[in-house]
């Protein structure tokens, strides 16, 4: 009777305000940043400016190599002409992307649904790699025009492989105590790959956009490479005869830039979704 | 014609009404007619009856190991009993095979006296680990079950917030396992097992990763907790005085092939304090558990 009393005083609404994880204030947040990239962006400033003295101080021609602060001056110039060709870029590389991680999605759940699939599809998965996209990219000319298609092709034909391997062994590493624990609740096999599968994998998925990210760039790249008439890989072809080398740097320097974007974009879209993932070993057990 | 009549008999629907309802719960979501039912079995069969279950595994390259052999075991609603015996001697196969996870390859297992052939998933089952998701916080890593079920999410909630006052974790719903202690997400690791109201409850060393303080207290606790239920629990352990402290009836396991060597029923007060250790016919109880164990040891 007392414990009856006891448990109806005791039932009240959970309290939303308990710290649930820690606060993170923009401060640590800025340290933590400078901690993990501050090491990195001085090397970077290192060597631009050794970049800069060196050419200037061996009297370097600047269509052989431009220094940093023409490549700079270059971009700072025209900002509209690279803003142009990156937009036209950056539209390939987001197509091929979302088409990679949809064909990464339905591969993976379709072979963790039939092993039979699999079993069938894996090995040509992977010999899909062997084969030099940069060979193939004239012949997807010749197939689907000139037009983005060919660009867009090349950069899932990149960036597919590492999404759709790392999501497959991602889905493949579950524990087996946690799938057992989800029979012992009378999981059906679908609310297993939705609740454990695809939450267990994530951490994977991530690690291979990251690598799709950087990926993604070259593939467009190539794509333009070929047949365009813009884009910073064509900018950079057309203006490689023409000795403009300082638009050459300045165009790469844009690339990287994107890549870089691509690559945070995703680091900081999964620090957020996999917050409570401690590492990516994602047991609980005290050892 | 007459094959297709036969198999309904044979084939028991997953979501049986009868082995859904427990003392825990007073307003069960499902319907009535499924109470009545298992009200009236109740009375005549054991909530779980294990006969002649053997099981070996075979390895490749390597003699097969017997993991359980021919052990027959009953269990009644309310009563709590423990199984021990030395590491590896084939428990925790025993409670594999009472959960569905294995099958044996001969025996067989009945839940309140049907045959027990799809009784995955309908059988409360915590793990030595606490298995608990990290991208969940204690709440809902504790309605799994209840979720899994199909109940809907605040009935849920409800249920879970209102269980986890009396197992010490209502401060902690909003919490993520990876902060929360051993013996915390042990607590949150039982409360997802017992929140389906299955009627019977397995346990595999639940206490086991833990230190000896937390250990002690957790078995307190865990009495405490599971006294208010008419469940049927078991509970694996490699510690005798465990198994006293829990236990109704103790069964002793010997090392592989396990068998069951040993049925003791353990006629002590509850609840059970701490300095019941001291206690006479606790220490007998004790001496006839490990001289059983002893004796295995040595042939």
């Amino acid at each position: 009777m007392s414990s009856q009393q006891q448990i109806k005083e005791l039932t009240t609404p959970v309290d939303a305000s308990i710290p649930a994880s820690s606060e993170h204030t923009f401060a640590i947040r800025a340290r933590s940043f400078i901690r993990a990239w501050g090491s990195a962006m001085l090397l970077a400033a290192l060597g631009l400016v050794l970049w800069e003295i060196l050419v200037r101080v061996l009297d370097v021609q600047t269509w052989i190599l431009p220094p940093v602060s023409l490549i700079l001056a270059e971009l700072a110039d025209k900002p509209d002409l690279f803003l142009r060709h990156a937009s036209v870029t950056a539209q390939e590389i987001l197509i091929g992307f979302a088409v990679s991680m949809t064909f990464a999605g339905v591969m993976a759940t379709a072979m963790f649904w039939s092993r039979l699939l699999e079993r069938s599809v894996y090995p040509f998965l992977i010999a899909s790699q062997t084969i030099p996209v940069f060979t193939l990219a004239p012949m997807l000319l010749i197939w689907i025009g000139t037009g983005i298609a060919p660009k867009i092709v090349v950069v899932v034909l990149f960036t597919f492989f590492p999404v759709t391997i790392n999501l497959m062994t991602g889905l493949k590493s579950v524990d087996s105590d946690m799938v057992d624990m989800f029979r012992t609740l009378g999981a059906s096999r679908w609310q297993m790959f939705t609740k454990l599968y695809i939450r267990s994998a994530l951490p994977y998925l991530f690690a291979g956009l990251k690598v799709a990210a950087v990926v993604s760039v070259i593939g467009a790249v190539i794509g333009e490479w070929v047949s365009a008439a813009s884009g910073l890989g064509w900018l950079i072809k057309t203006s490689t005869p023409k000795f403009q080398t300082e638009l050459v740097f300045a165009a790469i320097f844009t690339l990287s830039v994107m890549a870089a974007l691509m690559f945070i974009a995703i680091a900081l879209l999964q620090s957020r979704i996999l917050r409570n993932y401690p590492g990516s070993n994602a047991q609980g057990g005290e050892s | 014609m007459s094959q297709t009549s036969e198999i309904p008999s044979t084939v028991h629907p997953r979501n049986d009404d009868s082995f859904s309802s427990s003392a825990l719960n007073t307003d069960p979501p499902r319907s009535d007619a499924g109470r009545n039912s298992a009200a009236l079995t109740r009375s005549e069969f054991p909530a779980v009856s294990v006969r002649d279950a053997t099981k070996s595994f075979v390895r490749p390259d390597l003699p097969p190991i017997e993991a359980v052999d021919a052990v027959s075991m009953d269990v009644d609603l309310g009563e709590f009993v423990v199984i021990v015996g030395p590491s590896g001697c084939g428990k925790s196969t025993l409670l594999n095979i009472i959960a569905g996870l294995v099958e044996p390859d001969t025996g067989n297992v009945s839940l309140q006296g049907k045959p027990g052939a799809q009784r995955i998933g309908r059988v409360a089952y915590m793990h030595q680990i606490d298995l608990l998701l990290p991208w969940r916080n204690v709440l809902s890593n504790a309605t799994l079950g209840l979720e899994i079920a199909g109940i809907a999410r605040a009935d849920a909630d409800a249920k879970a917030t209102e269980l986890a006052q009396r197992f010490g974790i209502a401060d902690f719903l909003n919490a993520y396992p990876a902060t929360l202690s051993g013996g915390m997400r042990q607590r949150v690791a039982l409360l997802r097992a017992v929140l389906p109201d299955r009627d019977v409850l397995l346990l595999d060393e639940p206490f086991k990763a833990l230190d000896a303080i937390t250990r002690a207290e957790l078995q307190r606790w865990l009495s405490d907790v599971l006294d208010r239920t008419t469940r049927a629990t078991v509970m694996v352990t490699h510690d005798v005085e465990e198994a006293l402290m829990l236990g109704d009836r103790v069964l002793v396991m010997s090392p592989r092939p396990g068998r069951i060597v040993l049925e003791l029923d353990v006629d002590l007060p509850r609840p059970r304090p701490r300095d019941i250790v001291r206690d006479s016919k606790f220490v007998d109880y004790k001496w006839q558990l490990l001289s059983a164990l002893d004796d295995d040891l040595t042939h």
